[in-house]
């Protein structure tokens, strides 16, 4: 189907949400808790577009609102570019002086106000962890308490049973504000101390024991690298085509 | 001829021994054989009144005694056949001891309807439910089609009566036009506003009235699963309405083919958790599949998708204790009342600084005047009125010069309220109007499910701001800060909750914003409340040397030798107030 | 202890199906039987639910009827409803904070009493108001906390 983005054809598709249609086509809009590979949170609120229907005005979050035929979206006005501005002075004052945000703020041409007190941390609580953990972890990390106290920690905050030291948390955060310390012998994570699994033929790191053990199941370790020339040697006795 | 006696057990008399009381009666009328009694005595719900519990009231007669306690009983008795108790009845303006609830000013221009039944009948007995025309409306509506059941609702006019105000008839007619082999219908009895309690005495005193609305409406719309979502701090409501549920399914209103037709439903109660973000309709669907009260966006309206991603209907309790009497009477009388755009009545919960508190089922379209003068009897101590707050934390304050105004869902909302569930706090002059948004904003702080941005750290930053200026520590700029944030969250949260969690604050900035200006910039406040900008000190003039504020002040802030007039040690003082209270000279000011 | 409280659980959790619905009415019925809810009950449940314990941890923590720590014997709840906050429940809570020596939230040494402050009980036309273990006390005065908090010491007294 047809919608209408600033004034432009944009094609879409039935399921799609505005803001997926919009990177499709190439129109920037600005978000940090989306990302394609997990449950939306819808929580950042950055991405918040106008949309006209029944001849009135509305701001919905393009990264939850799915394509109607015939929609029509502004991406840009004077009061999304409030709304924003505002929005990123919040998120700064969550995590202060993050890249992430500073660039976002640079681009929008927004200042820091002193007046909001910073908090303790680097978190946004966008809850990208949280789905991460869920979807290719082991459901170690979720937010506890709520309101203006919610955070985002294992159950009781010490190591958590489950955890198996994939970083997947770390590695959709938005703010980098996921601690990971990667040494020579491990990892250590969310208090949790890990050993590196290697390849039994090449001496590669493949991951920690226990996420190694998760995504495969084998009790030998090989490296992706090692496997795919096993792999091809396999197929070359079959084919005869040793060299 | 047989007298009938009835004693109010709702959870405000209970608190007030009412138990007690008709423990006493059944002894005493156990002992007196000359004293003829229809039935035993009735234990029937909330009267809604509950200040001035235990409430006994004798029929035929309609005298409705109050304050009731055990020593009184005897007394009653001996009355039955005489003249009334007269130190028990209600004292009206005029000073006049009234006996029947249609000349006591709190009760007089009352219409109840959602009510109707609330503090008449036994609530653990549906024989009681049937005998007032209970279940008639369910009758009517399984012999009659889908479509005309909703087209009653529709003529009838009635929207929500929990917050949202959206038209009920319009919400069964979309969710039935969705085609599903499974829909839900469901009881929203989370009544989480502070200040609200309408829903819990409905559910305490006419548990049957909810539960064959929700049936209704499951057979308007095509649901054979149902759940009454009821908060988990109403334990008397809770336990009322399983037993509703229980009898009901007996007697065959439940269950499969009821009253003999071809249509089946069952429902349960869950509990809630103790959040009132789970009043909101999507948190609410998320807390019944067992998972943290999060609301979800709903742009993808509950009547398509809601609980476990199939078409749901939510009413709200009062909503649905409507229906029944809809159902019964048709739509027509029903919008026979109220206003061009909010037909029927509505239960208020008049609190706060007010004479009469409680239960208000009134037409929409009364005026605040009437209700908190009229009904509610004025303000107490002679002081001043100063403003109303409507809707809970949703909503805003309304001053002394709107008390006019025609109360419906339209007319609050374009004054920058909202009804919500129907509480009316009443103010006067020692409240303080930035002390109140703190209030609220902290209540939200708390509640707020904390998922978006716009709201968990817009609340964050107001309740900052507001918490400085009400230590003197505010400034100017501070306010254009406050109306950014509040403007931010209304147009940016994922929710209501979030979406209408700055009206406490931009409708007091609006309406009281000098009283802002004055804590900021002469480091005041006017109504004497915010700790930090008060003194107390003793009026030499006044003060008779009696001592009686020193031995109760918990930080022994207070010295002096007696017969000569004391002094308060401001540093020492934490200005709880205890000293004023206690002296019988009225000799402590607050400054 | 800790095998009684494993058997009781276990009794409880076979008393509802195992579905994620259930969740909260089983950490509710938990809290209900124990006064709080144990890392143990947690593990129990996310085993009989096959929801994972940092799902659940969520849920204790995110609802304000349940409680990860063990709560008095009496629990004196101040409500702190609108109706009742500009009657003066601010004033009550500072009271009773005084009278047992502990903030809200927490519970005396003894475990005999801990102070909650509530969101609205209901009962508004009688603000202020004080729940005291199962008893609602109305209308409550400025000064009427330590009376209130007496009362029920004498009765903890006379029961044992």
């Amino acid at each position: 189907m047809n919608i209408i983005i600033d004034g432009r054809q944009v094609w879409a598709k039935p399921e799609d949400t505005i803001l997926l249609a919009a990177r499709r086509e190439g129109i920037y809009i600005p978000s940090l808790c989306f990302n394609q590979a997990t449950e939306p949170t819808h929580s950042c609120r950055l991405c918040m577009v106008e949309i006209q229907e029944k001849g009135r005005t509305f701001m919905v979050a393009s990264c939850a609102y799915k394509v109607k035929e015939g929609l029509v979206v502004t991406t840009e006005s004077e009061t999304l570019r409030k709304v924003r501005n505002t929005l990123l002075q919040l998120l700064y004052a969550q995590a202060p002086e993050n890249p992430a945000i500073v660039s976002l703020m640079e681009r929008y041409q927004v200042v820091p106000k002193e007046k909001l007190a910073p908090k303790e941390g680097q978190c946004i609580l966008c809850g990208l962890c949280v789905e991460a953990c869920k979807k290719l972890g082991a459901s170690s990390i979720s937010t506890i308490h709520r309101g203006v106290t919610k955070e985002v920690n294992t159950p009781y905050g010490i190591q958590a049973k489950n955890c198996i030291g994939c970083a997947s948390c770390a590695g959709f955060c938005p703010t980098h504000c996921i601690t990971v310390e990667d040494t020579e012998e491990g990892r250590t994570i969310w208090n949790k101390k890990f050993k590196w699994a290697r390849c039994e033929v090449c001496g590669a790191i493949v991951g920690t024991e226990q996420h190694y053990k998760a995504s495969t199941g084998d009790t030998q370790v090989v490296c992706p690298d090692c496997r795919r020339k096993t792999m091809t040697d396999v197929f070359a006795d079959t084919l005869g085509e040793r060299y | 001829m047989s007298k009938e006696i009835l004693v109010c057990c709702g959870t405000g008399c209970l608190a007030k021994g009412s138990q007690f009381v008709v423990d006493e009666f059944r002894e005493k009328l156990g002992e007196r054989k000359d004293i003829r009694v229809i039935s035993d005595v009735k234990k029937v719900g909330c009267n809604g009144f509950c200040e001035n519990g235990p409430i006994v009231t004798i029929l035929p007669d309609h005298i409705t005694y109050y304050k009731v306690s055990p020593k009184d009983v005897e007394e009653i008795l001996d009355s039955l056949e005489d003249t009334p108790v007269e130190r028990l009845l209600y004292q009206d303006d005029q000073g006049k001891r009234v006996r029947s609830r249609e000349e006591n000013p709190f009760y007089a221009p009352q219409h109840k309807i959602a009510l109707r039944h609330t503090g008449m009948i036994d609530p653990g007995n549906i024989e009681e439910y049937i005998k007032a025309g209970g279940y008639i409306g369910l009758q009517n509506a399984l012999e009659a089609s889908q479509d005309a059941v909703i087209r009653q609702v529709e003529i009838s006019g009635i929207r929500g009566r929990g917050g949202g105000g959206f038209p009920t008839g319009k919400k069964w007619r979309s969710c039935l036009e969705v085609s599903s082999d499974m829909k839900y219908m469901l009881c929203n009895g989370d009544e989480g506003d502070p200040g609200a309690f309408m829903d819990r005495s409905i559910m305490e005193g006419d548990p049957h009235s909810v539960l064959e609305g929700l049936i209704i409406g499951a057979y308007a719309i095509g649901s054979r699963q149902g759940y009454l979502y009821i908060r988990d701090e109403y334990g008397l409501a809770l336990h009322h309405m399983q037993r509703a549920i229980d009898d009901a399914r007996k007697k065959g209103f439940l269950g499969k083919n009821i009253l003999g037709s071809d249509f089946d439903f069952d429902c349960e109660i869950v509990r809630g958790g103790g959040a009132f973000v789970c009043g909101e309709s999507s948190a609410l669907m998320a807390s019944i599949e067992g998972k943290v009260g999060e609301p979800r966006v709903k742009y993808i309206r509950s009547v398509v998708k809601g609980l476990f991603d199939q078409p749901t209907v939510l009413n709200n309790v009062e909503t649905l204790a409507n229906i029944p009497y809809i159902l019964t009477h048709g739509g027509e009388t029903f919008a026979k009342m109220g206003t061009k755009g909010s037909k029927g009545t509505k239960v208020f919960s008049l609190v706060g600084k007010v004479n009469r508190t409680g239960l208000v089922e009134v037409p929409m379209g009364i005026t605040l005047r009437e209700l908190v003068y009229q009904i509610g009897g004025g303000i107490p101590a002679g002081k001043a009125f100063k403003a109303v707050q409507t809707g809970g934390p949703s909503g805003g304050c309304i001053p002394e010069s709107l008390l006019d105004l025609p109360i419906d869902f339209d007319t609050l909302k374009e004054k920058g309220s909202m009804m919500g569930s129907g509480g009316i706090i009443v103010m006067d002059e020692t409240t303080c109007m930035v002390d109140l948004a703190r209030y609220y904003v902290k209540f939200l702080s708390e509640e707020s499910c904390g998922k978006c941005t716009p709201c968990r750290e817009g609340l964050r930053h107001m309740l900052d701001i507001l918490a400085r200026i009400c230590e003197g520590k505010g400034e100017l700029e501070d306010l254009d800060l406050l109306e950014e944030l509040a403007i931010t969250a209304t147009q940016a949260s994922l929710c209501e909750l979030g979406r209408t969690a700055a009206n406490p604050v931009l409708s007091t900035l609006h309406y009281f914003r000098d009283e802002y200006e004055e804590h900021i910039v002469q480091k005041r406040c006017p109504a004497g409340a915010c700790k930090e900008l008060i003194r107390f000190t003793i009026l030499e003039e006044a003060c008779k040397g009696c001592g009686i504020c020193a031995k109760h002040c918990p930080t022994s802030a207070i010295t002096g030798e007696l017969k000569k007039p004391y002094t308060i040690h401001q540093d020492v003082c934490i200005r709880c107030g205890n000293c004023k209270v206690k002296c019988p000279f009225g000799a402590i000011h607050v400054e | 202890m800790e095998e009684e409280n494993k058997k009781g659980i276990q009794e409880l959790l076979d008393g509802y199906p195992q579905e994620q619905r259930h969740a909260l009415a089983i950490l509710q019925s938990v809290q209900k039987e124990y006064g709080f809810i144990s890392a143990n009950s947690l593990m129990a449940i996310s085993q009989y639910l096959g929801t994972p314990v940092s799902e659940l941890f969520s849920i204790a923590t995110f609802y304000k009827a349940l409680s990860l720590k063990k709560k008095g014997k009496i629990v004196i709840k101040v409500c702190d409803g609108t109706a009742c906050h500009i009657r003066g429940s601010a004033q009550i809570l500072e009271e009773c904070k005084r009278a047992l020596q502990i903030n809200e939230g927490e519970t005396t040494p003894d475990g005999l009493f801990s102070i909650e402050v509530v969101n609205c009980v209901g009962s508004c036309a009688m603000a202020p108001v004080v729940i005291c273990g199962e008893e609602y006390h109305g209308n409550v005065q400025i000064g009427q906390a330590d009376e209130i908090i007496d009362q029920a010491k004498k009765e903890v007294e006379n029961h044992e």
